[in-house]
């Protein structure tokens, strides 16, 4: 006999009954635990999947209990079949809520990786924001680092500004500058002083090559500068000025701009007339003195000789009787004997000027009218008149009579010669106060000295009077006597004072004497 | 009539001198030399000397000065080249009457000559 061996099925009922049921509660309970997750952090995609997952996992976990726990339940109430109808329903829930976990899952993952790649971004964009924050503040800084530094060149440049404004205005040389055409378009204070002119205006835009006193000297200026583009210690005389011409020393340089394009000219000119004035002094002074120990030691040696000379031909003109042709000879000796003692006694005198001293307290008017009354009378035979003008207020000073008396002759006589015949003599004295000087004008209606005799009539034996008729030490003697009273000799041909000038005066000397109170002389 | 020494570094210079002044009735002695001058001042009497100033050895001064150990109311009349301040002023102290520029002029050294021996001869009187 077969036997059926028939194992008991409940066991196989309580596993799906409970699981089913331990299902529905887990799948619950993941439901709440999601939603408090997705309510602590509702913009989290993953707790939303997982709220979303559990949900579905909750129908499923519904329909499926519903499934296998519906059968046992409707086939223990007696009705089983009833669930052959639900079955299929059944089915198809768990095959919708699986497919739904499924789609869910697929969403999520593309999310994730939407999420992922919008993450990367982020930080990209949070990287490249922090950089341009960095830029930024970089930006910012330097910024202020450049309004900083433009402060700081604006001060500087004041600053330089102000030093070069000062260095220019204060400058005690002549300082200009000129456009590309040579003409003024700036210059300060010390060169409108030099040049004479009283407002900038009058000078600006005026040709500095108008200043040149020679036109030549002026294309060399311009010739240098155009070929080396500078002149260095360039002397030139300018003229234009009252008080006569100006002697500069110019350093000047061509200012071009980068391309090289001449823009002007720039030039400090330096005033050299007061040390060219110092240095033909000296000049003159030291030819004086050398000429003057030259002709000193020739005078002294001709003068014993002359003396013999002179002598043993007096003695032998009282031999013979007057009348005779032999005492006549000796007399023509004797003559041109003392002519020529006459000559080394000026150079002597010329060479001794500070050795002989016979300073007296007197009246200089005084002495001027004994010698125009000594003169009068020659200057009248050749129809000369002299016009006086002599200052009442002279102070009295102390000199050497006999030899200013020396001076004055010798300026008349040549006043005579510069006019010949016919013409005015004009004597002047003045009184100025205020440097304590007498000055005294012999002045001639002649002739007149040409400019380049006029630097060399001062000098020994330089004459232009015919031979025999004036030695050449007339007025360097003169020159040397009013030295000795520490004054100076000065000469205008022409004259410019106005006075002067109104009568008809051509050449005039001008005497300056500083006055010395009796006793200051004393130890002479 | 006097006695006159003249003493002149150039002989010719001295000669004419001489000759001007004997012609005035002098009795003149020339010399060149100083030491011979003096030699001659020593023994001899004179009125007056005439004396350059810059002479080879010696200047006028000394030799003056020298003369008037030996002679001492010898009046002098001092002759230069070179006229100076000073030297006149010394020349003076030491008692000479005249201090004159050369070349002197013949009637300017008759005057002065003339002047000096009439201070000398006033001299003694006084």
């Amino acid at each position: 006999m077969e036997e059926r061996i028939i194992l008991p099925l409940f066991p196989v009922y309580l596993v799906d009954y409970l699981g089913a049921t331990v299902m529905v509660i887990l799948s619950l309970f993941a439901l709440s635990y999601a939603r408090r997750l997705t309510k602590l952090e509702p913009k989290s995609i993953l707790w939303s999947y997982f709220f979303w997952f559990s949900l579905v996992m909750v129908v499923f976990s519904f329909s499926r209990g519903v499934g296998h726990l519906l059968p046992y339940a409707l086939r223990l109430g007696g009705m089983p079949q009833l669930w052959d109808l639900l079955d299929p329903y059944c089915g198809g829930l768990n095959t919708i809520a699986l497919c739904g976990v499924a789609i869910l899952t697929l969403h999520y993952h593309n999310t994730a990786g939407l999420i992922e790649r919008a993450k990367v971004d982020a930080i990209s964009l949070e990287l490249a924001n922090e950089r341009l924050k960095e830029a930024h503040t970089d930006l910012s800084r330097l910024n202020q680092t450049l309004e900083q530094q433009v402060e700081e060149r604006t001060h500087d440049l004041r600053l330089s500004e102000e030093k070069f404004r000062g260095f220019f205005e204060g400058s005690k040389d002549m300082i200009y500058f000129c456009d590309a055409d040579g003409r003024l378009c700036d210059i300060n204070e010390s060169g409108l002083q030099l040049l004479g002119v009283g407002r900038r205006q009058d000078l600006l835009g005026q040709p500095l090559a108008e200043f040149f006193s020679d036109p030549e000297r002026c294309a060399q200026y311009r010739a240098l500068l155009g070929s080396d583009g500078q002149v260095k210690d360039f002397e030139a005389e300018f003229a234009g000025r009252e008080d006569g011409p100006l002697y500069l020393m110019i350093t000047a340089s061509a200012v071009t701009d980068r391309a090289g394009t001449l823009q002007g000219y720039q030039g400090i000119a330096k005033d050299l007339t007061h040390f060219k004035k110092m240095m033909e002094q000296l000049v003159h002074s030291e030819k004086m003195t050398s000429v003057g120990q030259l002709a000193a030691g020739v005078a002294h040696e001709i003068n014993t000789p002359l003396g013999i000379i002179l002598g043993y031909a007096q003695l032998l003109e009282e031999d013979f009787e007057e009348q005779s042709e032999v005492h006549e000879t000796l007399g023509i000796i004797e003559k041109q004997a003392k002519i020529c003692r006459r000559i080394v006694a000026d150079l002597l005198n010329f060479s001794r000027q500070t050795q002989e001293h016979n300073k007296l307290y007197g009246d200089l008017n005084q002495c001027l009218e004994e010698v125009l009354a000594i003169v009068n009378h020659t200057l009248n035979m050749d129809h000369i008149f002299i016009h006086r003008c002599l200052a009442e207020n002279l102070p009295s000073t102390c000199f050497d009579n006999e030899r200013l008396r020396q001076v004055f002759v010798n300026l008349l006589t040549n006043a005579h010669h510069a006019i010949g015949s016919e013409g005015i003599i004009g004597v002047w004295t003045r009184w100025h106060a205020e440097s304590g000087q007498i000055e005294i004008i012999i002045g001639d209606s002649g002739s007149g000295i040409p400019p380049d005799q006029l630097g060399r009539i001062f000098d020994p034996f330089y004459t232009t009077k015919g031979v025999g008729k004036g030695t050449g030490l007339g007025l360097s003697v003169s020159f040397g006597i009013i030295q000795d009273h520490n004054g100076r000799i000065e000469v205008k041909s022409p004259p410019q004072e106005p006075e002067l000038v109104a009568l008809d005066m051509h050449t005039t000397f001008h005497l300056f004497l500083p006055v010395v109170v009796a006793g200051q002389e004393q130890e002479q | 009539m006097a006695r006159i020494l003249v003493l002149d570094d150039v002989l010719d210079a001295g000669i004419l001198i001489q000759r001007i002044l004997q012609r005035k009735g002098h009795v003149v002695h020339v010399f060149h030399d100083e030491d011979e001058a003096l030699r001659f001042t020593e023994k001899n009497p004179v009125d007056l000397a005439i004396l350059d100033m810059n002479l080879r050895k010696m200047d006028g001064l000394d030799v003056l000065a020298e003369m008037q150990k030996s002679l001492p109311h010898l009046s002098a009349i001092m002759l230069t080249g070179l006229p100076d301040v000073d030297m006149a002023r010394q020349a003076f102290a030491l008692g000479a009457v005249a201090y004159c520029a050369k070349p002197i002029d013949k009637d300017r050294l008759e005057e002065r000559v003339a002047q000096a021996l009439l201070d000398g001869a006033n001299l003694p009187e006084q």
